[in-house]
């Protein structure tokens, strides 16, 4: 007998009517799986493995939220460190500061050329029993030696002392002593 | 293919249960035997038959008409089901646990033993070829489907399933060949002219 002809015979094959019946009635009382439950992006893509990325991405999602969230409570997360315009990483402070102390800060005293003269002239014309002790300050930088007591020779030199012109740099050292 | 099985389709794939129902009569049977050749069991391969038509009338709204008969999309399933099957049951399915008797009382009942030995060695035979050798034998020896027709099932090019049947063929024959009962001396396993 050939092969084929009994590959033929199993055409004759049936499965049984009273199961045949059953599983049809069984089936169809089935409710189909209904996608119109499922809304906007999920209905569009139904696929079985996007489906299972999207899983995936929302479950991956809420645990990076949970930890945002948890690192946030606990206060050891700084979002100035991402959010600021300026980035800190760029500044340098020991070079910042070592570029402070090269800075080369010359202040010109030799163009301070203001007369003590006028200024002497002034407080000598404005000079009233009661502005006395702003004279004897006068008289002080001077330097006659007796600014521990400026009120008792205040008055003496006060009346004899003539307008004195001081240069800046004796201005500078009778201020520095 | 069906009469009038586009609108059938249609019908079932908006919901319609007895669109669905017609579609069921007419292919249940061919899922049926495509499944109790490849499991040997008449129980279990009713309980996938009923998971495929299951499974199909759950899914009929994914299906898309692409001018192959609905009987592809059919088998497609089965294919799936038997392999989950399978995959579920590595360890409990041998051979020698299938059951000669109820497969050879499916095909003939009025079969003599001798008869119904043959019947059960040339399917076990046949079960262990590759799947894909499997699926070309039945339908082109047993369903008598054309080669277009195999490979829509089998999502196969016409060239591809004639390659894959000679490759059946062949290894049938080499498993046949194998047995050494006479029952199998007496089948003309080595003739071009079987299949």
């Amino acid at each position: 007998m050939k092969i084929s002809d009994i590959l033929k015979q199993f055409k004759n094959i049936r499965p049984d009517a009273e199961y045949a019946e059953k599983s049809k009635r069984a089936v169809l009382a089935t409710p189909q799986e209904s996608f119109a439950r499922e809304k906007g992006w999920k209905f569009i893509l139904r696929g079985q493995g996007v489906m299972v990325l999207l899983h995936s991405l929302e479950t991956g999602a809420a645990l990076v939220l949970a930890g945002f969230f948890i690192l946030l409570a606990t206060g050891s997360f700084s979002g100035n460190k991402y959010l600021a315009p300026v980035q800190y990483s760029v500044i340098d402070p020991n070079g910042l500061h070592a570029e402070a102390q090269a800075i080369d800060i010359q202040i010109q005293l030799a163009n301070l050329d203001y007369s003590v003269v006028a200024s002497t002239s002034e407080s000598t014309s404005a000079m009233t029993a009661g502005n006395i002790k702003a004279s004897a300050r006068a008289l002080t930088i001077k330097g006659t030696g007796t600014a521990s007591n400026p009120t008792s020779t205040a008055v003496g030199d006060a009346s004899t002392t003539a307008p004195v012109a001081l240069s800046v740099d004796q201005a500078l050292q009778a201020l520095s002593q | 293919m069906l009469d009038g099985e586009v609108k059938l389709v249609q019908s079932a794939v908006g919901g319609d249960s007895s669109a669905f129902g017609v579609l069921y009569d007419h292919y249940h049977a061919m899922i049926y035997r495509f499944v109790v050749i490849k499991v040997g069991r008449r129980e279990e391969a009713e309980d996938i038959t009923h998971q495929v038509f299951l499974s199909a009338w759950q899914k009929v709204k994914t299906y898309k008409q692409q001018g192959h008969p609905f009987s592809s999309w059919l088998y497609q399933i089965a294919r799936n089901q038997v392999i989950d099957h399978y995959r579920a049951k590595k360890n409990d399915i041998s051979l020698e646990k299938a059951d000669p008797e109820s497969f050879a009382m499916a095909v003939d009942h009025d079969a003599d033993i001798a008869k119904k030995m043959q019947l059960e060695t040339v399917r076990a035979a046949v079960a262990r070829l590759k799947p894909d050798y499997q699926d070309v034998i039945i339908l082109r020896f047993v369903e008598d489907m054309s080669l277009k027709e195999t490979g829509a099932a089998l999502k196969k090019s016409e060239g591809a399933v004639k390659l894959a049947q000679h490759r059946a063929i062949r290894e049938l024959k080499e498993i046949l060949a194998d047995e050494s009962s006479a029952e199998f001396q007496s089948l003309s396993i080595f003739s071009d002219e079987d299949f």
